[in-house]
């Protein structure tokens, strides 16, 4: 029962992901409920472009083959749900990437944004930016963004550990308005202490469907909180000895 | 064609590679097994390659900011990053010049992350001065109060009391935080698996449109 | 419902097409175009930000928008053109009912005259009598047509003037048919409003001298085949020289009783006369019923200002234009009243209107007096019936304002005013009744924004600090705190604290106890400079043991730095230099994390070595080892819990019975632990607390750098803890900073 029940568990998720697929396609679009640290996002995107200073989205250092890698895919569509907007303003994000393997995919979504507006020799190759592999030279460098280039937002969204707090600390010091989304215990314990809008563990998955709003962002983040309902009755169950 | 190209081919690509490595986890027949391997050892030769593309970004975006007003420091960047490249290509290169790559790694790329790394306890210090200045809510309290027993805790003080705090600590971690480890570790493993699902059936292609 | 985001139409659930403009609707949902939520296809608002997804009004395609009425320039007609089954044709429909229902004028015969009743008084005006003929009272003023009041009666022969220009015929006179016969009289005009092609038409001062010929091009068609009456014609005062057109000046019309004429023989009716008929019910298109009224003129005597007339070439008009609206018949009782805009055809009823080719007595007169007066000219001289047709301001009527900007200022009546331009009274407003908060506030930052003067400012060259209050502060403060109770424990000997207590290292040495000598020990290096400080002081003593234990040690890291780390510790950790060949292999870096892991424990042989730059398989502590089927024991060495977890996963599945043991950071204590109480590790030294402990168990000579450590690692948490409690209070009684 211990090998067979993941894979029943991934079973059951891949039907109920590809049947709310098939219902949100159909009109049937689930409500999520809201997130300030990406609910704030379309706007500060705006007030960037008013201001004229670029938003700074930093990914972490996930790696694209490690076990950080679906982590930092969600970051990507987090940003790729906000890049069609941030081209047709005019002021595209600051991308900071902690992983070399983030960052070709990174940038092929500004690459894509600027093709779909028809205007791809706008596409400036240091939007997406790889600082370090180290996660504490990544922090470093990012904070040095921060501390000295004309940023008007922070918005953390990735795998990171501890050195975050080097991040969100360099944002906070010069009253640069943040949102972070950690899903790593250390990441969150260093986030917490810091004035920014925090989505915390599972959360963080649901940027995606905050920010672009697409059908098969809801129903996957509506499977999701099925399946954890599920996984709570059933530890239930075997904690009461019912099962 | 051009859909056929940026569309349907990598996904097509994406979704057979997946499973085929997926498979040969699942099932352990020697032509899936032998496949498998091939193909992680492909993605290990790709992420390698990335490093080059990363270098070349890195030379990219800092030769723009040296030529900015402030831009010292992106100059010192690039300096040394060209002579870490030189410094380790020629230890590798000629066996002579291996000290020379350890006296950099030793002398001066350890002691700058380890002061990095040191400065991330500073900043963390500060934030616990700081914690209620931005929010005042229970979860504030509790979050203090966790620190609280951990950081006194952690070494057996010479004062009456000082093995209760210990035990508290101990019965802390093993008890409220790793529950509330194992739940944030749940979501997110369930966050993940959902995503991964999304990739492999290519529902999300974040390599195409 | 779905709602077609272009016309916004309500179309059926499940509609792919819009059944109003044709456009796609959507399947999936409504995007905002405001936040870019995606919102249920029935919704009118958007769920998140309130905007409205549906336009308010129907806006229906190009090809199906009505036209809306143009003018007509050039002419001072009404030129309000009647509307597709508007009012103004209600009157004409009828009037061409009823003349259908009369049925056709025997040719010759002439129209029957029409009860007395239900005819029109303006249009008895026009009958042709077939005997005495009483004067006709004049209308009354305000239906007096203005351009019949600008007519002025020449006092002699005229001159055949030039033709009028096509701007100048009305088109309801083009149009017009004179009856075949004598026609019963007719009512009076009734009081509408005199267009303004009429009231243009001024009415002559004196005699008007004989007018120029016409030119040939501009000479219509009815007026080349109109006859001089037989019968005398009163004078009467010839029109002004400057306002009267041409084709009416040369109409001659009685200014006092007109004997009798009598009709001309049927030979010699002009053909346009001849074709003066009622309307045929079978053409809609038909056009005005013969005039009542108009009297034949003699047949053979064509006067000379029409023989002039007669010889200029033909005009072609175009087609006929539109009939302005006006009641030229009158309009039986029952049906729908004449509209105020139809003009009235006025004219004196006492004055009957010149058979074809009879020279009006007035227009014989004028021209008389003309001629001999003046050379030719012929002062007008406004007979009492046009007199009595001039305009007169109407009492209690309401004067429409005039034009005030434009090629129209001054102008009056030129649009309608409170016809289609007024809201409908069952329009909403678009806006939302209550605007969101959000609304509120974004409303007031704009008008905000908007009273503030306007002042240039230099852009900076980076963005202006904004630090928080007390920010420099708390930071000195904390560093100098932190600074102390770090150096303070070297400095002074504190007894603050005592032995240190790890009880997983307690299996940890257990474990590494039982290895036998030589035996090779793969370790995993998964730590870089940056966690170098703490994990060497974890990792030491386990090195320590297991170099004392014999045993050797297989060296490879998934991290790029993970080998260089490693050489620090082996070569401060190995006693004899010499014995490194022989007791230890640093394989170096393995890309690709689990991959990489998954991929070196199935072979070992393909890597080099790193100190002595030999392939692994020519290593001397290498002797024996290929894959991780070979080695005694896995040692992981993790500063993040991630790292552990690869390894004890990869391991296991490719060899589950080798023991794996552990020595982790604190930070990764926490998410370590369920590996050792599980059993899938066998033992696990955490943090500097456990690699004290573990010290203090070998006893190798570190421990007094151990006891540095450790009391500055406890004094600096007590620092931290004392911050955090003071911060705490600080903040809870000063306030929170929003």
């Amino acid at each position: 029962m211990t090998f067979i029940l993941p894979w029943l568990l991934m079973v059951v998720a891949l039907v109920a992901l590809l049947w709310t697929a098939f219902r949100a396609r159909r009109g049937r679009i689930p409500s999520t409920r809201p997130l300030p640290a990406f609910d704030q996002l379309p706007a500060e995107l705006g007030h960037s472009a008013e201001s004229g200073s670029p938003l700074l989205f930093t990914l972490g250092s996930g790696a694209v083959g490690s076990d950080r890698t679906l982590t930092s895919i969600v970051a990507l569509e987090t940003v790729e749900g906000l890049a069609d907007a941030a081209v047709a303003y005019g002021t595209p994000p600051v991308v900071a990437v902690g992983d070399p393997t983030l960052l070709p995919l990174a940038e092929d979504v500004f690459r894509r944004a600027w093709n779909r507006r028809g205007t791809p020799e706008r596409y400036d190759p240091t939007t997406v930016q790889f600082i370090g592999v180290q996660p504490t030279v990544y922090a470093a460098g990012v904070a040095d963004l921060l501390l000295h280039e004309r940023v008007h937002g922070h918005v953390l969204i990735g795998s990171m550990d501890e050195e975050a707090a080097l991040v969100t600390h360099a944002a906070e010091g010069r009253g640069i308005p943040q949102s972070a989304a950690a899903d790593r215990l250390p990441a969150l314990g260093a986030i917490y202490p810091v004035d920014a809008r925090l989505a915390a563990g599972e959360e963080l998955f649901a940027g995606p469907a905050r920010v672009a709003a697409l059908p098969r962002y809801l129903g996957s983040l509506r499977v999701q909180d099925a399946l954890r309902f599920l996984i709570i009755v059933l530890i239930l169950l075997k904690v009461l000895g019912l099962w | 064609m051009d859909r056929l190209v940026t569309r349907i081919l990598p996904t097509a690509f994406a979704m057979g590679t997946g499973l085929l490595v997926l498979l040969g986890y699942l099932l352990p027949l020697p032509l899936l097994v032998s496949v498998r391997d091939e193909l992680v050892r492909w993605a290990v030769i790709v992420a390698a390659f990335a490093f080059i593309l990363g270098f070349f970004n890195l030379l990219r975006v800092h030769s723009r900011r040296a030529r900015k007003s402030g831009g010292l420091y992106s100059a010192v960047l690039i300096l040394a990053a060209l002579v870490s490249l030189t410094v380790t290509t020629g230890a590798l290169l000629v066996p002579l010049l291996r000290f020379l790559g350890d006296w950099w790694f030793r002398h001066v790329l350890s002691p700058l992350q380890a002061t990095v790394a040191g400065l991330v306890a500073f900043v963390l210090a500060v934030a616990a001065f700081r914690l209620l200045r931005h929010r005042r809510e229970a979860g504030v309290l509790v979050f203090l109060g966790a620190a609280l027993i951990v950081l006194l805790g952690t070494l057996p003080l010479m004062v009456p009391g000082g093995d209760w705090l210990m035990n508290l600590r101990m019965w802390w971690m093993n008890v409220p935080a790793m529950a509330g480890m194992r739940g944030l570790l749940i979501g997110v493993g369930l966050g993940v698996l959902l995503v991964g699902l999304r990739v492999l059936t290519g529902t999300d292609r974040p390599y195409s449109e | 419902m779905i709602y077609c985001p272009k016309c916004g139409t309500a179309n059926r659930q499940g509609s792919k097409f819009c059944n109003e403009c044709g456009g796609p609707l959507p399947t999936t949902g409504l995007r905002c175009p405001m936040c870019g939520a995606m919102n249920p296809t029935g919704n009118l608002f958007c769920d998140r930000c309130h905007t409205r997804l549906i336009p308010t009004e129907r806006v229906l395609p190009e090809e199906t928008k009505p036209e809306p009425p143009s003018p007509l320039k050039g002419i001072s007609l009404p030129s309000v053109p009647l509307a597709e089954g508007g009012v103004g044709e209600e009157w004409l429909a009828e009037l061409r009912a009823e003349a259908e229902e009369m049925g056709p004028a025997p040719e010759g015969a002439g129209v029957a005259p029409l009860p007395e009743g239900e005819i029109p008084p303006w249009l008895a005006e026009l009958t042709a009598p077939a005997g005495p003929v009483a004067p006709k009272a004049p209308p009354p003023e305000a239906t007096v047509p203005e351009w019949l009041a600008e007519l002025t009666a020449p006092a002699g022969p005229v001159a055949p003037e030039a033709p009028p220009s096509e701007a100048t015929v009305p088109e309801w006179l083009a149009e017009l048919t004179a009856p075949a016969g004598p026609v019963a009289p007719e009512a009076p005009p009734s009081e509408a409003t005199v267009p303004e092609w009429l009231a243009e038409l001024e009415v002559p001062a004196g005699p008007v001298a004989p007018e120029a010929p016409p030119p040939e091009a501009a000479v219509p068609e009815w007026l080349t085949e109109l006859e001089v009456p037989a019968g005398p014609v009163a004078p009467e005062a010839p029109p002004p020289e400057a306002a009267v057109p041409e084709w009416l000046a040369e109409l001659e019309v009685p200014a006092g009783p007109v004997a009798p004429e009598a009709p001309p023989p049927e030979a010699a009716v002009p053909e346009w006369l001849a074709e003066l008929e009622v309307p045929s019910r079978s053409s809609p298109e038909a056009s005005v019923p013969p005039l009542a009224g108009i009297t034949v003129p003699p047949s053979g005597e064509i006067p000379d200002w029409l023989r002039e007339v007669q010889a200029a070439p033909q005009v072609q008009e175009g087609p006929p234009a539109k009939l302005p609206p006006i009641a030229l018949v009158d309009v039986p009782t029952g049906m729908p009243a004449v509209p105020e805009s139809v003009p009235p055809v006025l004219l004196d009823e006492e004055t009957p209107i010149p058979a074809p080719g009879e020279i009006p007595d007035w227009l014989r007169a004028a021209s008389e007096e003309a001629l001999s007066e003046f050379g030719g000219l012929v002062p007008a001289e406004i007979p009492e019936w046009l007199r009595a047709l001039q305009p007169r301001a109407e009492v209690g009527v309401e004067e429409e304002p005039a034009e005030t900007e434009g090629f129209l200022t001054g102008l009056r009546g030129l649009l309608p005013i409170g016809r289609g331009l007024d809201m409908p009274a069952t329009a909403q407003p678009s806006l939302p009744r209550a605007p969101s908060p959000a609304a509120v506030a974004r409303a007031e930052l704009l008008q905000g924004l908007l009273s503030r003067p306007l002042i240039a400012s230099p852009m900076a060259a980076a963005r202006e600090v904004q630090r928080p209050t007390g920010w420099a502060l708390a930071r000195f403060l904390v560093g100098v705190i932190l600074l102390g109770a770090i150096l303070l424990p070297m400095l002074i000997r504190l007894p603050l604290f005592g032995p240190p207590v790890a009880p997983t290292v307690e299996a940890l040495f257990a474990v590494v106890n039982q290895l036998s000598s030589s035996i090779p020990v793969l370790v995993a290096w998964e730590y870089g400079p940056a966690e170098a400080e703490e994990m060497d002081r974890v990792a030491g003593p386990l090195i320590d043991h297991l170099l004392r234990q014999e045993a050797r040690l297989v060296v490879v890291s998934t991290r790029p730095e993970g080998p260089a780390v490693a050489e620090v510790l082996l070569a401060s950790r190995l006693a004899d230099p010499s014995e490194r060949p022989r007791r230890i292999a640093n394989l170096g870096y393995m890309p690709g994390q689990a991959a990489g892991v998954r991929a070196v424990l199935g072979n070992l042989d393909d890597r080099t070595e790193v100190s002595t730059g030999l392939p692994a398989s020519q290593a001397e502590a290498m002797v024996g080892v290929r894959s991780v089927a070979d080695v005694g024991m896995v040692v992981v060495l993790a500063a993040q819990p991630d790292d552990l977890r690869v390894w004890v996963e990869q391991v296991s599945a490719a060899r589950p019975d080798v023991p794996i043991v552990a020595g982790v950071s604190a930070r990764a204590e926490l998410m370590s632990t369920p590996y050792l109480t599980t059993g899938q590790i066998r033992g696990m030294v955490a943090g500097l607390t456990g690699g004290a402990a573990y010290e203090e168990k070998l006893d190798t000579g570190w421990g007094r750098e151990y006891e540095y450590y450790l009391n500055s690692l406890g004094l600096a948490q007590i620092a931290v803890a004392a911050l955090a409690v003071i911060g705490a209070l600080i903040f809870l009684v000063g306030g929170r900073k929003r």
